[in-house]
């Protein structure tokens, strides 16, 4: 009778060890798991995008701890699973509007209104996500999977997993996870490039301040946009019109209950779970493939060309400026969206050269115009390719 | 203001009736077999005559009410039942219909069969009865070939001699749009030159709007500051006038100071100057908003 019970117990015991994470664990884990380890060290310890890192970080680590395939309903990939019933929101592509929605609900546009030739910059940033389509298609990628790919040079985490969700979802975790980690570190990858493509002269440039804009143009701005893009390139309309959405609840001063839920609660809401989720859809046996390694090079290549396109696009315009109108390349790189990092290191490259020129509030504008031109770059693939 | 709820309720009807025509409109006779010899079964185990609806949109349809007929002066001859929630097509989906004059079998058995000697008349109305949705006529046809729309929900209907009962009458197994870009485009060229073209002119686009928009609302303050200053004349002229340069206005400022009796020895508040680390522009307060750039100290 003892005999049984302790052959009962013991049997238990070995069922229940087949269930640890460590009878299930890989050496693809443990590397997925480091990468965990340094997401959340980046962001605590060297303050590189926080507020996504951590989750993202986070969820790397819930992605990866093994655990034996029994139907328990527990891994991201399981249908009916927790994890996987919140991941619906970025398979299904509603998180990335929502983002949208807060950050519209977020963005001044006063820059970009009192100046808006720098619209212009936003526009020409966006080469970086057709070169790196034109470099993934000589690398062997789909079409589709390259168009998936290139808008991490859009520089824009929601837009990035929202094409990736439609045209490539095999690639998704690699591609959010690609593009948050470049947009992490816009403050290592842009300057040289700033430097390199710039003279002294240049960087010098003094641009006249912004004037001030009147709450009408605030207004009109939303309703504008949105009809001239989304009329344009109607498969934008997600993220453009939940953008433009947001910013009227802003301006129209009406609704300020309205946009600081949007801006506030909402946002911070869906960025946790789109953190955590993108994060723990890189469990080891997706993630780690050549592709991905391919894919991590691509944005790269992606971010590198959209800063270079931004800052050549300054100096080719300012040929045809008068004297006095004049733009500081340094704001070219901003065109990548990235708000509002790559407009910060507009200010603090040019800080450098001369610590009274303020290029913050300039920069500002061709930064949020590239949230709306890769909105509408992402569009116009999504139309072309889905 | 019962002119005004009458407009509201007359609008409002519009509007649901005009949205419940144009879900319904979207459904097309997708297929049709009449001379069913060794072909799909019902679940009575019949062999009979069948149509196929698809739904050509991407939303769902309910189906429920509609009538489907045989008879060109009979648009009412069998009205698909209400109470089954079946009665929903999908998007991009189909039902079948069984044409055996078994209606006691359920919603989808109509109370009328095709004759598999003649052509016969085939017609879809919507749930007044009146609107014809989709009608066909189809040809006397050979065993079990089926009378269809080669890509599902065109309207060019032909013989097909394979018949696809509750299913795509083609089959995708590629995404052709893909393939055209592989195939004429393997270098990417094509797309960057075509999209970067839409994105400047979208942003082109929002830079004359607000290139417009930005001059009449600089035009318009400038006209009510003059107005309210009493200065007439040109803008241009108000503008050189109100550009008042910004020493003069300190002098102007601190003279007022002084004559409001701020001219004494000894301060009330004392100010004290606190460095501040982040670089600082009076005319934006953003970049304490902003976090600091990283940097490696150097001990």
């Amino acid at each position: 009778m003892e005999n049984e019970f302790i052959q009962f117990l013991s049997g238990n015991i070995e069922e229940f060890l087949t269930y640890t994470g460590f009878a299930n664990f890989e050496i693809g884990n443990l590397i997925m798991i480091i990468c965990g380890i340094i997401f959340i060290y980046l962001a605590i310890a060297k303050e590189f995008e926080p507020m996504l890192l951590i989750p993202i970080g986070f969820g790397i680590l819930i992605g990866n701890i093994p655990f034996k395939d029994a139907g328990l309903q527990l891994g991201i990939y399981e249908q009916g699973s927790v994890l996987n019933i919140l991941y619906q929101g970025v398979t299904q592509g509603w998180y990335p509007p929502l983002i949208f929605l807060g950050i519209g609900a977020m963005t001044d546009f006063s820059a970009l209104i009192s100046n808006p030739k720098l619209m212009l910059i936003g526009a020409a940033a966006q080469f970086g996500i057709f070169g790196a389509y034109a470099i993934a298609l000589a690398m062997g990628f789909e079409p589709n999977q390259a168009g998936a790919i290139g808008i991490i040079g859009g520089a824009d985490g929601p837009t990035a997993i929202f094409l990736s969700s439609k045209l490539a979802p095999n690639l998704m975790g690699a591609i959010a996870i690609s593009a948050y980690s470049y947009m992490a570190l816009v403050p290592v990858i842009q300057p040289p490039i700033m430097r390199l493509l710039t003279t002294k002269k240049e960087r010098l440039i003094r641009m006249k301040p912004p004037r001030v804009v009147s709450h009408t143009e605030k207004v009109i701005f939303p309703i504008a946009g949105l009809l001239l893009t989304c009329f344009l390139v109607p498969s934008g309309l997600p993220l453009l019109g939940m953008l433009f959405f947001g910013n009227l609840l802003k301006e129209s001063g009406v609704t300020r209950r309205l946009a600081e839920t949007a801006r506030g609660p909402l946002i911070d809401v869906i960025t946790i779970l789109l953190g955590l989720t993108v994060g723990a859809s890189t469990q080891a046996s997706q993630f780690l493939t050549a592709n991905s390694v391919k894919i991590f090079i691509l944005g790269a290549i992606s971010f590198i060309i959209a800063t270079a396109a931004g800052v050549l696009f300054v100096k080719f315009f300012n040929l045809f400026l008068k004297k006095g109108n004049k733009i500081n390349p340094l704001i070219g790189n901003s065109g990548v969206s990235a708000v509002p990092d790559s407009a910060r290191i507009s200010q603090v490259i040019g800080l450098e050269y001369d610590p009274t020129n303020y290029l913050l509030m300039h920069a500002m504008g061709p930064n949020v115009a590239g949230v709306i031109g890769s909105a509408v770059a992402a569009g116009i693939l999504l139309g072309f390719l889905a | 203001m019962i002119r005004k709820i009458i407009g509201s309720i007359i609008l409002s009807i519009g509007l649901a009736s005009g949205t419940y025509a144009q879900s319904t409109s979207a459904l097309r006779i997708n297929e049709v077999l009449t001379n069913n010899v060794s072909n799909y079964m019902d679940p009575f185990g019949n062999r009979g005559a069948w149509i196929e609806i698809y739904n050509n949109s991407a939303g769902t349809v309910q189906m429920a009410g509609c009538f489907i007929t045989n008879d060109k002066n009979n648009p009412k001859k069998y009205m698909i039942s209400k109470g089954d929630l079946r009665t929903q097509i999908g998007p991009r989906q189909v039902v079948l219909l069984w044409a055996d004059s078994y209606p006691h079998h359920g919603t989808f058995h109509t109370n009328f069969s095709l004759d598999p000697d003649k052509e016969n008349y085939i017609a879809l109305y919507d749930a007044s009865g009146k609107n014809l949705i989709d009608e066909v006529t189809v040809p006397v046809l050979e065993a079990d070939q089926s009378f269809g729309a080669p890509q599902d929900g065109a309207r060019d209907l032909k013989i097909l001699p394979h018949p696809t009962p509750e299913a795509s009458n083609f089959v995708i197994n590629n995404n052709p749009k893909v393939d055209k870009f592989a195939e004429h485009d393997p270098n990417g060229i094509g797309m960057a030159v075509t999209a970067m073209s839409v994105v400047f002119l979208a942003l082109i686009l929002l830079y004359l709007v607000f290139r417009v928009i930005g001059k009449i609302s600089v035009r318009l303050s400038t006209k009510r500051a003059m107005k309210a200053q009493g200065i007439s004349g040109k803008i241009k002229d108000a503008r050189e006038e109100s550009e008042i340069p910004g020493a003069v206005l300190a002098a102007i400022t601190m003279a007022l100071n002084e004559h409001q009796g701020g001219d004494h020895d000894y301060e009330e508040t004392v100010l004290t100057i606190h460095r501040v680390t982040r670089n600082y522009s009076p005319w934006s307060s953003k970049i304490y908003g902003l976090r600091e750039v990283p940097q490696i100290k150097k001990r």
